[in-house]
């Protein structure tokens, strides 16, 4: 029996275990799937002249369906697998610590969050190629679209890899999802309410489909006393590379965490 | 000849609980390790250390002269079979042990896979699926995903765990077989003492986090073993007292029913002889006087008494 390992080779076989693990039976993905026709049928019903608007408003509902579908995914792949002991056994075999984890996150994060991408860019190529647009905006929206959504699924993925139990681990995050969603409502009405544009960028960071919206469809963002935000398309970048950042600092944490003190 | 495990002082905390107080243990190549201690003693800690899964706190862990953690060479010159056994449940056993062969880089994954189903005795059940088997099947599933890739040392914890009597033999013998048919190292942790004492030679008693004794179950049984007498009597601290003026006993335990007698030598008759002097004169009535070769299970308390 001869032996040759291949790192590579070894990560794409827990890659496979993992995907067919997590997607055997996809009927959360189905049902996903089938909302995103949602916004075909009812598109010329939604009044969006912009694709910024288009895309927050239409994606409204599948996009709070990617986001169970992340919770649960990672809840039951990640603090369940731990519980159950499955992680040892992954980590026992010659695979890195990063890698690993780096696996788990584009199985439960990746595949929903690139399917909706995908979803949200035919759509609304779809509903507005008649009247045309650019595709910066397409690409700008959709990134806004998505940055609150890895947020979300970055902080579930920390609670999963803490927790390391699979219902609790939900019930967790089902609950910070919440407090988090109202948090960040209530600071979105106090930035309204205090007319102050610094705040309203600020919340952008945590938000980012705001900032697009205000360059994008110009004059709609208006604040109290008839101050309107128009950012200038490096104002709007530079708040969504911010955004991105902050995610970015998240995955790092998350990586760094498994490699040196993850212990399951 | 180098260890293949090192381990030196090692700590380690879980919380408030002391896992690991100092342990210290070595492995030669080519043994059947055992690694002998009762439950809470610190032996899975001691494994999943030794696996890289986990992080001492402080000392030396060294497996084929590296540390385990996060180490691709090491881990893929080891196999190791957890106390709880958990594999992808949907998969089918063949199907698994296949990829799990592929990770490690073994050509001919699958022919490989099926001699080591052979080997384990679970090729009937290749194509079931892995949430079908019972606990014995899974334990020999565990084995097999730890031997698929012809490793150098095999650490398996608890390997008997929740199986049945007949099902707990089979699995020692086929500890026993492999290591007789493939040279690998063993590390085996357990609780159940007379069962490692069929497989092993090298054993390691851990009590609190810490080995008490390592070394050749024969050279122990020299230094602690010898020959035990229970008796069951009255005022047994008394006649414990007399006992000790009269024959040459080497250690003694009693409460107030119960003496335990050990000797280097077999005092045959002497002790019934004194027994029945004793009893005389103080009046006392004996119960009963057994004697045995102490055991595997009355070495480790010895031991860990001893310190």
């Amino acid at each position: 029996m001869g032996r040759r390992y291949s790192r590579l080779r070894a990560d794409l076989n827990i890659l496979e275990i993992s995907l067919s693990s997590s997607y055997r039976f996809p009927l959360l993905e189905g049902l996903a799937f089938l909302y995103l026709f949602f916004p075909i049928v009812f598109a010329p019903l939604i009044r969006a002249p912009y694709v910024c608007q288009f895309v927050s408003y239409a994606f409204g509902l599948p996009v709070f369906l990617t986001q169970i579908l992340i919770l649960v995914n990672l809840a039951y792949s990640v603090a369940s697998e731990i519980e159950s002991g499955l992680t040892q056994t992954y980590i026992t075999y010659p695979v890195k610590r990063a890698d690993f984890i780096l696996i788990k996150i584009l199985v439960g994060l990746g595949v929903p969050i690139t399917l909706l991408a995908l979803a949200e860019a035919i759509v609304t190529y779809m509903a507005f190629s008649v009247v045309g647009f650019s595709l910066d905006e397409l690409f700008f929206s959709i990134l806004a679209s998505l940055g609150q959504l890895v947020m979300f699924a970055l902080v579930f993925l920390t609670i999963s890899l803490l927790i390391k139990k699979g219902g609790l681990a939900l019930g967790i995050s089902i609950a910070l999802w919440f407090i988090l969603s109202i948090a960040i409502s209530i600071f979105s009405l106090f930035v309204y309410f205090s007319g102050i544009k610094e705040f309203f960028y600020l919340s952008a960071l945590l938000n980012p489909t705001n900032i697009v919206n205000a360059y994008y469809a110009k004059g709609s963002s208006v604040l109290p006393g008839g101050i309107v935000v128009e950012p200038t398309f490096t104002e709007m970048v530079l708040v969504l590379l911010g955004h991105y950042a902050i995610n970015i600092v998240l995955l790092a944490i998350i990586i760094a965490y498994f490699m040196r003190r993850f212990e399951p | 000849m180098n260890p293949v495990i090192n381990l030196e002082n090692v700590y380690k905390r879980f919380g408030r609980v002391q896992a690991l107080n100092g342990l210290s243990l070595q492995v030669k190549p080519g043994t059947i390790f055992g690694l002998i201690g009762p439950n809470g003693a610190g032996k899975t800690t001691t494994v999943r250390i030794t696996a890289g899964i986990i992080r001492c706190d402080s000392g030396l862990v060294e497996v084929f002269g590296e540390n385990p953690w996060d180490n691709i060479e090491v881990k893929s010159r080891i196999g190791v079979l957890h106390e709880r056994v958990s594999y992808p449940k949907n998969l089918k056993v063949l199907d698994f042990l296949t990829r799990v062969a592929n990770i490690y880089g073994v050509s001919d994954a699958e022919k490989r896979a099926l001699e080591v189903l052979k080997l384990v005795d679970l090729v009937n059940a290749k194509n079931r699926a892995i949430k079908g088997l019972s606990a014995g099947m899974l334990q020999k599933l565990g084995l097999a995903q730890a031997i698929v890739h012809d490793p150098e040392l095999v650490i398996a914890d608890e390997p008997t765990a929740n199986l049945d009597p007949l099902m707990r033999r089979k699995v020692l013998e086929l500890i026993r077989d492999l290591h007789r048919e493939l040279g690998v190292t063993f590390v085996i942790s357990s609780h159940i003492l007379p069962e490692l004492a069929l497989v092993c030679r090298d054993v390691a008693f851990i009590h609190k986090g810490r080995v008490y004794y390592q070394g050749d179950i024969s050279d122990i049984s020299s230094k602690l073993g010898g020959y035990v007498y229970r008796i069951i009597c009255g005022k047994a601290p008394q006649v414990a007292s007399m006992l000790k003026d009269r024959l040459r006993v080497k250690d003694l335990e009693y409460d107030e029913r119960l003496i335990r007698v050990y000797f280097d030598e077999d005092p045959g008759p002497n002790l019934f002889i004194a027994i029945g002097e004793i009893a005389k004169e103080i009046r006392v009535k004996v119960e009963s006087i057994e004697s045995s070769v102490v055991g595997l299970e009355e070495l480790f308390r010895r031991a860990v008494r001893s310190g």
